[in-house]
């Protein structure tokens, strides 16, 4: 057996708690007004993907919840994990408000499709330098650290990718408003979108998973090889990837990418095999659905990437694919960290210098663990609903499974609610 | 003097926060060492070397056992040596974390 991935959430190094915090409650309530704005035009979630609404709702999803929570849980944990201070305390406070007002820009835009003015070009500016300079923070941080071990290498990996999306990103918005990119603008936004996914976001999920479910799971005696394994075939995937569609070549690569995420899959068996806490909490049951929501991902990316399906037919699994991603794969693991790490930080600050003294609440007592639980079983109604929905080109049921998934999101946020404000 | 099983009565009141059971019952504890002169020693680990918790435990163990009658100092000492594994937990603890 090699070293296992050993694990920490708070030292003296982390960051003031009141920045992190704020990541994490902005991100919440963006989650539940991206619920709650689905749930009220469900009926544009069909169709093709270049529309004013799924590019809104899009860009909430994955900026304004996924990349702000991570954003946040990066700033708390990569110094954790580096033990090094972050290298700026002040870029992460003004970074947040910068990127929220760009998000907000970016939705707003895309909601009216008002993409030729200055407006879209601001507020892509905006949430740009908010990005980089989030960059600059973690790239900063990590230059302090003498050896690379599978977290900073996923880290490093994430961050490079998220900077080229970003760009990629930018370039799409001025493109937009004042074309300049010769050849077919949704062929680098396909790009933008597969870099993201493929890299920033499996980047994340696979690194803090190394990091996190080991010591979640209380699991230190596992091979590692598949996790290193794992990060060489979906870097070397994403690099064949990127070349094919520079060139026009079929993306025979996504399936190096789909080999890597496998492997990925296999470690994770290993890490979940090996536990010592048999019994699953709240909060890894999500992220072992996050897991199972990966290979399914991963087959219908490969499908799309590869196949020649007619238009509709495509469109239609561009769409299940984009939704899985986003709300299969990268929300479910997002909640069933947050069930974790969020009241562990606020029990840390709240708590820890009375342990031994007075009687402490335990973590599950920080949450309602009978509506996570609610929450749970609805989200795992509505999500499938939503893809059921999509695949059979039924309105009603994803107007439905958009229904219960803005419940299930409202169980969410009052669960944080009550971890923030606990006395 | 106080009594060792005094001291582990007091430890049994430190729970980990994470998995809702005390330090005693999760084998954390390696060794309970009471002197004439209210001084206690005690030995413990951690389920991992990067526990979190492991500031706010050990220190708590402190605390515990700070508050009986007669002790004087209380000494914590963390090892690594001989690692912490499940089979060092109680039937009890055992149980509650999903072992048959």
């Amino acid at each position: 057996m090699s070293t296992p991935f050993s694990g920490n959430i708070a030292t003296p190094y982390s960051p003031p708690f009141s920045v992190v915090k704020q990541y994490f409650i902005a991100a919440t309530i963006t989650f539940i007004l991206l619920n709650g704005m689905m749930l009220l035009s469900y009926q544009y979630i069909q169709g093709y993907h270049f529309q004013p609404r799924l590019l809104a709702f899009a860009h909430i999803a994955v900026l304004g919840w996924a990349t702000m929570i991570i954003m946040g849980a990066m700033t708390q944990l990569v110094p954790v994990i580096l033990e090094t201070s972050l290298f700026s305390v002040r870029m992460a406070r003004w970074g947040l408000w910068l990127f929220l007002l760009g998000v907000s820009g970016i939705a707003g835009h895309f909601w009216l499709f008002a993409t030729r003015g200055s407006g879209m070009l601001s507020a892509a500016g905006t949430a740009y330098v908010a990005i980089i300079l989030f960059v600059i923070n973690i790239g900063l941080t990590l230059k302090k650290v003498r050896s690379i071990n599978i977290s900073s290498a996923h880290i490093i990996a994430a961050i490079t990718y998220l900077g080229i999306v970003a760009t990629v990103g930018l370039l799409l918005g001025i493109n937009l408003g004042n074309p300049f990119i010769r050849g077919n603008h949704l062929h680098y936004l396909a790009l933008h979108a597969a870099l993201g996914f493929a890299g920033w976001f499996s980047m994340v999920i696979m690194g803090v998973s190394y990091r996190l479910l080991p010591m979640f799971t209380l699991s230190y005696s596992y091979k590692t090889w598949p996790g290193w394994t794992a990060f060489g075939l979906v870097n070397a995937g994403i690099l064949g990837v990127v070349i094919e569609f520079l060139f026009d070549m079929p993306l025979y690569s996504s399936l190096i990418i789909a080999a890597g995420l496998f492997m990925f899959s296999y470690q994770v068996v290993l890490i979940i095999k090996g536990r010592m806490r048999k019994a699953m909490d709240l909060g890894l049951r999500y992220a072992v659905l996050a897991y199972g929501y990966i290979p399914l991902a991963t087959v219908v990316g490969v499908y799309i990437a590869l196949s020649h399906a007619l238009p509709a037919m495509r469109q239609r699994f561009v769409l299940i694919y984009g939704f899985t991603v986003v709300f299969g794969c990268i929300t479910f693991l997002v909640i069933g960290m947050m069930y974790k790490v969020v009241p562990f930080l606020v029990w840390f600050h709240k708590y820890s210098d009375k342990v031994g003294k007075e009687k402490v609440p335990l973590l599950k007592d920080m949450f309602s663990e009978r509506l996570g639980n609610i929450q749970f079983y609805l989200i795992n109604i509505g999500v499938p609903a939503v893809i059921a929905g999509l695949l059979i080109g039924n309105q009603i049921v994803v107007g439905l499974g958009t229904a219960i998934m803005f419940i299930a999101s409202l169980l969410f946020g009052y669960n944080m609610l009550m971890v923030f404000t606990r006395k | 003097m106080v009594s060792e099983n005094l001291i582990l009565t007091a430890l049994k009141h430190v729970l980990d926060p994470e998995l809702g059971l005390n330090i005693v019952d999760l084998g954390l504890v390696y060794d309970v060492k009471s002197e004439e002169n209210g001084d206690v020693h005690i030995k413990m680990t951690m389920t991992t070397a990067g526990c979190p918790l492991h500031a706010s435990i050990s220190k708590g163990a402190e605390e515990a056992v700070k508050q009986l009658p007669g002790v004087e100092k209380v000494d914590v000492e963390l090892v690594w040596e001989p690692a912490w594994t499940p089979d060092r937990m109680t039937d009890w603890a055992r149980k509650q974390l999903g072992w048959k």
